[in-house]
């Protein structure tokens, strides 16, 4: 079949090839970060200087749009960025190639799954630039505020073009590409894998990607039916969370959160995974622990499910409930510092290389480090009471989301850019653009910390009528950490002129660059629609670095010896 | 600068305690293993050293650190789940009721009347343009939280005190005022436009003053209704 003479619109547009689904997303999904960045840069002004007009934007925010903005920055960022980046983009162009497969199990299932996000995406910018205002309920979309407060009644079908509809639609579409994906990437692992390949060859990779597809398919269908409840709430006046009518708002945080605490597996595992690639690479060394890793993973992937309630302490559950979820939460530590342990101990005595994936891989690990360890302050249910809807929680989860989203994605770009495109991103412009990026992500996220723990609350557009928070030094730590993020911004101008830069010049990378031993460096570079000549054979575990008593220092999986 | 506010209320010392008893576990947990990351990278050598961590020998670094960051876990639950216990529970004896009502995009206060009953026609009601929450030092009160339309949180900073008022429901919480003073109350969950400009205050007296603020409240005509 892929042999034929393809028409372009088949070629690169509707294409069933999994390579070019996975650009297809990563290219979407770089697309909404700088969306997503750019609102971040406009209310990030706007909190540093209040009431000052904003540089490439206009007017200051008034708190209508300041919501509006801070909703899609969140829901941009998780739903539209790291899911399409990490697990799409990256599982699309690597499982295949690492089982040693010519393509997805159910290829138009795939095609299908990246238009539905599409149009996912397509309804949610509409959603932005509607007459009457975008969304502005926050990302979490909590009822009663999200149907409008059941003020008035809706009126059907006007009530379809607002914000919020089209917010939740865009949501319930995204979600629905995202199982169709996942189905393919467990199908594929299963019922795929080549010769020689067997569960416990399979890089780190494929089995963190599979485990984040299982959990997002656990957690989602709750949240899928609740968009769908609520969706009706809006448009057709159910009641299913008006508690006038018998309903309950607290039932969409259940089910909100049910799927809310392990969507963040969902992204942290492809990252991991990324990582558990580059670091052995670059360490001349075996993957440390390689089985325990998985175990370790299936334990949090587990716990993970039954923490949600976290998010509730202080919505008044039953107290007994909030020490239930408070011991399950901070218990996830133990398995996650196994794995954080393990990689580090994959470096130790190896012989490194800090090339630009390396340096993004390691400062995934440390930046994730402070994430992972500031969840214990909110695991516990006493000091969340405190810290909860404070900027301490909006330190915390920057401190987790952007290591994953952006460090982690970033390493893998600049790790597999040489086998997808056949060029070699600068090394030099790929340092600068690192240490600008890891430097200024601290300057803007640590502040944060301070502005929580004195009692900053969030989703506020202007804090002068606070008098505490309106003093010296918390007005500095805002302008500190709008800085960051300003430098977070020119950090991926380098980037850009990097990829520019790259792109244009007729330097071909080699074949292996990194002399990477698991399936994918066989492939040619870029690999055809197919992958294979002749599908490779395994003969060996994905990380067999330095070997005592061999003069070589790598053994690819795929060559017998 | 100090790292967390002024504390208010009986427990706040105690919930504070939470946060530097974890932030002295999490501190050292950083640094060992930040440690160890640099002590990694500096290890390298001309050819690394070929071990996968498959057996007990070379794994049990990596066990003894989740022993011990299990073993933090249990200390910081062991003591968090106490005072858990303490903030939550409600105190066998409470001595004042007071109800707040968050509607967009105020708090109302209630006392109860001459009934002793809160949410009944007696009650006594601070609302707008007034919007201060007078409190009794050192008594214990109870807490009603309501909401009139979303979802709002009554958030006292220096009580260590943040529970949502919630549309449907009332939820019973507690504190006891031990400082004199006035305080910062905003709303803290997000309620819609002008979420962003919600805010009130608290307002600690000796109970003689109290019990003066309520009599005069109880006075007031009934045109503040
Ligand atoms: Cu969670
Ligand atoms: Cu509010």
């Amino acid at each position: 079949m892929h042999k034929e003479q393809q028409s372009f619109i088949r070629k690169y547009i509707f294409s069933t090839d999994h390579k070019v689904i996975g650009f297809q997303y990563t290219i979407v999904g770089l697309f909404m970060a700088l969306v997503g960045g750019y609102l971040a840069y406009v209310f990030r002004y706007n909190l540093a200087f209040p009431g000052e007009s904003i540089p490439f934007f206009g007017d200051a925010l008034d708190p209508k749009t300041y919501n509006g903005f801070v909703t899609y920055h969140g829901a941009i960022m998780f739903f539209w960025v790291a899911m399409p980046i990490l697990l799409a983009g990256f599982g699309n162009l690597l499982i295949p190639l690492m089982v040693g497969t010519d393509d997805m199990a159910f290829p138009t299932v795939n095609m299908l799954s990246f238009w539905i996000f599409f149009l996912s995406t397509v309804v949610l910018l509409i959603s932005l630039f509607l007459p009457s205002g975008p969304f502005d309920g926050g990302w979490t979309i909590y009822p009663p505020l999200s149907a409008d407060g059941y003020h008035v009644k809706p009126s059907f079908p006007a009530s379809i073009a607002t914000g919020g509809t089209l917010f939740l639609l865009a949501l319930a579409l995204e979600f629905t590409s995202m199982i169709m994906g996942g189905i393919n990437f467990i199908v594929t692992t299963i019922a795929k894998r080549t010769q020689g390949m067997t569960l416990f060859r399979l890089p780190i990779f494929v089995w963190f990607q599979n485990i984040a597809a299982l959990i997002f398919m656990v957690s989602v269908g709750p949240v899928v039916a609740g968009a769908v409840m609520l969706l009706l709430d809006r448009t057709v006046g159910t009641g299913f969370f008006d508690p006038a009518r018998g309903g309950d708002p607290i039932l969409w945080q259940h089910l909100f959160w049910f799927f809310g605490h392990p969507e963040v597996y969902v992204i942290l595992l492809p990252a991991l995974g990324i990582i558990g690639e580059i670091i052995p690479t670059f360490s001349r060394k075996p993957l440390f622990g390689y089985r325990m890793m998985i175990y370790l993973v299936l334990v949090a992937a587990f716990l993970s499910v039954i923490v949600w309630a976290h998010h509730q302490f202080v919505a008044g559950i039953d107290p007994r409930m909030g020490t239930f979820f408070s011991v399950g939460t901070i218990l996830i530590s133990v398995p996650f510092a196994g794995v954080i342990l393990s990689l580090i101990a994959t470096m130790f005595q190896g012989k490194i290389r800090f090339t630009t994936a390396m340096c993004f891989a390691t400062g995934m690990v440390a930046a994730f480090l402070v994430g992972g360890l500031t969840g214990i302050f909110l695991g516990s249910d006493v000091f969340d009471i405190y810290a909860h809807d404070t900027y301490f929680v909006v330190a915390h989860f920057h401190y987790t989301v952007f290591p994953i989203a952006i460090l982690a994605s970033l390493a893998g770009i600049y790790y597999w850019f040489p086998k997808f495109t056949g060029k070699q991103l600068n090394e030099t412009l790929g340092k600068i653009h690192f240490w600008l990026t890891f430097i200024f992500f601290n300057l803007f996220a640590f502040p944060l910390f301070f502005l929580g723990l004195a009692g900053q609350h969030r989703r506020i557009a202007n804090y002068e009528v606070f008098d505490y928070l309106a003093q010296e030094p918390f007005t500095t730590l805002r302008v500190i950490a709008t800085i960051g993020v300003i430098g977070i911004w020119i950090a991926q101008f380098v980037f850009l002129w990097n990829l520019i830069k790259t792109l244009r010049s007729k330097e071909v990378a080699e074949r292996n660059p990194w002399n990477a031993t698991t399936l994918e460096w066989a492939a040619d570079s870029p690999p055809p629609h197919g992958n294979w000549q002749t599908p490779p054979v395994v003969y060996r575990w994905a990380y067999e670095y330095s070997p005592e008593n061999q003069t070589k220092d790598f053994i690819p999986q795929y060559v017998q010896e | 600068m100090k790292i967390l506010p002024d504390r208010a209320s009986s427990y706040a010392a105690e919930v504070d305690s939470v946060f530097w008893l974890i932030l002295l576990f999490v501190s050292i947990g950083f640094v060992i293993t930040l440690a160890v990351l640099l002590y990694a990278i500096f290890s390298k050598r001309e050819r690394a050293k070929y071990f996968t961590g498959s057996n007990w020998r070379e794994y049990r670094w990596v066990a003894f650190g989740m022993i011990g960051i299990a073993l933090a876990d249990f200390i910081i639950l062991g003591y968090e789940l106490k005072v858990w216990h303490k903030t939550q529970w409600l105190p066998e004896e409470t001595h004042y009721k007071v109800g707040v009502l968050a509607r967009q995009w105020n708090f109302e206060y209630y006392y109860p009347g001459p009934d002793g009953q809160l949410w009944t026609n007696d009650d006594i009601i601070v609302r707008p343009p007034q919007d201060t929450l007078v409190l009794p030092l050192n008594k214990k009160v109870m807490v009603e939280l309501r909401s009139a339309d979303v979802i709002h949180a009554l958030f006292i900073p220096a009580f260590r005190f943040k529970y949502d008022c919630i549309p449907g429901r009332t939820i019973q919480r507690w504190f006891e005022p031990t400082k004199e003073g006035i305080y910062m109350v905003s709303c803290a969950e997000l309620c819609g436009v002008l979420h962003s400009r919600m805010r009130s205050t608290v307002k600690v007296v000796p109970e003689s003053a109290f019990q003066a603020f309520l009599q005069q409240k109880r006075m007031e005509p009934l045109a503040t209704k």
